[in-house]
């Protein structure tokens, strides 16, 4: 296997809020190779984007989060780091690109501005060097026109124009890892299918770690190879996405892959639902964290919190009853 | 249209940079042009512009129009009503009024014009600084609601009888009445912005606190700040004109239009012209500089009404 470059060992973020400390994860476990394709998926505050934005750091310490665990970036402890190393990691080696782009460029510079922007924070670069860069970096990720649109303000950006503008920003400086929050949610399906190829293109060409983010089991299905599904703050099955699809061990993962719509489905018929909802963070049941919603738990699984077990070569799940439903997926 | 190239309805995709190129420079005109229009439909702003730029090109040009010294005496012809040597009249000391309202256009514009950038540049100074840090942020408004408490221009009475009676000490005096209005407004900005993604994703970026204060937080904020420095600097004019009237402004001789009032105020039966004036022209002046300062905020923001 290639290149271990991010390594996230035992995981927790915790807030601080009026009702005490609220544990939004809790100890996640994962690594991510050198030009692989990672996603992240799991039903709406499974702790998905808590997860990558504790990766940066990006909650303020002081008075909003606790972070514990390890992040390591090629052996180096970025919880160990200061505010002012870890700013040279941010943008230059971990990037994140967001989910509504407009919102995520900055109305008064042009987006040619903004490129040249964070290639010199990182970079000591002349305005010339760092505007020649930034044309490079439009034409790299697909805009046509490059010199003409660096001087466009974001405005007049069509969305999917305006989302590669975030992805050639975030990779302006060549990162390690480019982390990609739901980039795709904003936009129409056809626009959505080429923003991935393009993230799965330069995860190709510059042979980074992408961490893709979302809930759209379709997109990870196509473009990832490792998929790590969260639940309540914490991984309940990690695998290979071959693994995860044709042979989903948790309960919940074998609810979210039959909750996809099929083509051969009746009309009129339901689709396939979780039962009930995520439970708030104040109030996380005992035993296993999805006893409530899990049609086939039992008296152990109420009371005993279920590890992270190893299954094959692999696929790890956090069940009591992985072995005996590894059977086909119902 | 060169060859090759694809006709989109009413633009056309080409190869050519010189036609991309000509194409978005119509763009731009067209856009310039919309920019203009939206300004000129609304008669007050520019109605306003012209007044102000009319007394700004009269307080400039003051020396070449005006056949006389402001501050030179004919006892012989005092109190004397509009001629054709002094179109305004004389004062009680004989000198020219109309000399005196130009030179005094100098010096009421001078005023507002620093008072209103130096609140504007202090104002923005301490909102965005008063935005990095709770405790700061804490005592630099407190300050300001203090400063607030008091009406506008018993502050600056008070401040000017502490400074002495001085044009410098006038926009020291002013600029404190002013700024903590303009800290609480780029401050209130400042909070929208910082809440933005687009700062989140510059933190992501790995851009520094100062970083982002300055060179991304600041240029959100500058156009409601513009705004608020066109009313800063009209009503610095009033309180100007108010301060110099009852004698804690711009120390005579020097004319100004609160000081021409003020002489005039003993002799408004036997000579109007002294008061009528400077006082016209104030107002103007001032409903001015307010409709442009309207006109300027429909221009950057055509959802404001």
């Amino acid at each position: 296997m290639a290149e271990k470059i991010l390594e996230v060992e035992n995981l927790c973020t915790q807030f601080k809020t009026e009702r005490g400390l609220l544990k939004a994860i809790d100890g996640v476990s994962f690594e991510v190779y050198r030009g692989e394709m990672l996603g992240i998926v799991g039903e709406s505050g499974c702790g998905k984007s808590v997860t990558s934005q504790s990766v940066l750091r990006l909650y303020n310490e002081k008075n909003l989060a606790v972070y514990s665990g390890q992040v390591r970036l090629e052996d180096q402890n970025l919880f160990e780091l200061s505010q002012k190393e870890m700013q040279k990691i941010r943008g230059a080696r971990i990037s994140m690109v967001f989910q509504d782009a407009l919102s995520s460029l900055n109305p008064v510079f042009t987006v040619g501005n903004q490129i040249m922007e964070a290639l010199m924070i990182h970079q000591n670069i002349s305005k010339k060097e760092a505007r020649d860069k930034a044309v490079e970096m439009l034409r790299l990720v697909g805009i046509p026109d490059p010199e003409g649109r660096f001087y466009q303000y974001p405005f007049e950006l069509s969305g999917g124009m305006r989302q590669r503008v975030m992805i050639a920003v975030a990779l302006a400086c060549g990162p390690e890892i480019l982390i990609a929050d739901e980039p795709t949610t904003a936009l129409d399906v056809t626009i959505q299918a080429q923003i991935m190829d393009l993230i799965v293109e330069m995860n190709r060409k510059l042979n980074m770690g992408v961490m893709l983010i979302t809930h759209d089991l379709a997109v990870v299905a196509e473009t990832c190879h490792r998929v790590l599904v969260m639940y309540l703050g914490q991984i309940v099955e990690e695998g290979l996405v071959e693994d995860i699809f044709d042979r989903p061990l948790h309960p919940y993962t074998k609810g979210l892959m039959a909750s996809i719509p099929r083509l051969d489905s009746q009309k009129g018929e339901k689709l396939h639902q979780i039962k009930g909802t995520v439970p708030v963070l104040g109030k996380i049941p005992e035993g296993c964290r999805f006893a409530p919603r899990c049609p086939y738990a039992g008296a152990e699984c109420r009371t005993k919190t279920p590890e992270l077990k190893k299954i094959n070569e692999s696929q790890k799940v956090r069940c009591h009853l992985a072995d005996t439903l590894s059977a086909p997926c119902a | 249209m060169r060859e090759g190239a694809i006709p989109i309805g009413l633009s056309y995709v080409s190869d050519g940079p010189d036609e991309m190129e000509q194409l978005r420079k119509s763009l731009e005109k067209e856009q310039r042009r919309i920019q203009i229009r939206r300004f000129t439909k609304n008669r007050g702003s520019v109605f306003g512009l012209a007044v102000v730029t009319v007394m700004v090109m009269l307080a400039v040009l003051a020396p070449l129009i005006c056949r006389y010294d402001p501050l030179a005496l004919d006892t012989v012809n005092r109190l004397k009503g509009s001629s054709a040597e002094h179109w305004f009249g004389t004062d009680s000391m004989g000198r020219d009024v109309f000399a005196r309202v130009l030179y005094g256009a100098r010096i009421s514009l001078t005023v507002g014009f620093l008072v209103g950038i130096t609140t504007g540049f202090l104002g923005v100074l301490i909102g965005l600084y008063a935005t990095t840090n709770k405790v700061a942020d804490n005592i630099l408004m407190r300050i300001c609601d203090g400063l607030k408490a008091i009406p506008s221009t018993l502050l600056a009475i008070t401040l000017m009888t502490v400074l002495g009676a001085d044009i410098k000490n006038v926009i020291i005096s002013l600029v404190v009445v002013s700024v903590p209005g303009m800290a609480r407004l780029a401050r209130g900005q400042a909070m929208v912005v910082k809440e933005q993604t687009y700062i989140e994703s510059m933190k992501c970026l790995g851009a520094g606190k100062t970083r982002i204060l300055w060179k991304h937080i600041a240029p959100n904020i500058i156009s409601p700040v513009i705004v608020q420095v066109t009313f800063v600097f009209a009503s610095s004019i009033i309180t100007e004109a108010a301060l110099s009237f009852l004698g804690a402004g711009v120390p005579a001789p020097a004319p100004s239009w609160g000081n021409i009032l003020n002489e005039g105020k003993g002799v408004i039966y036997t000579a109007w012209w002294l008061v009528l004036y400077p006082g016209a022209f104030t107002a103007l002046t001032v409903l001015g500089l307010n409709l442009l300062g309207d006109g300027i905020r429909d221009f950057i923001d055509p959802m404001s009404n």
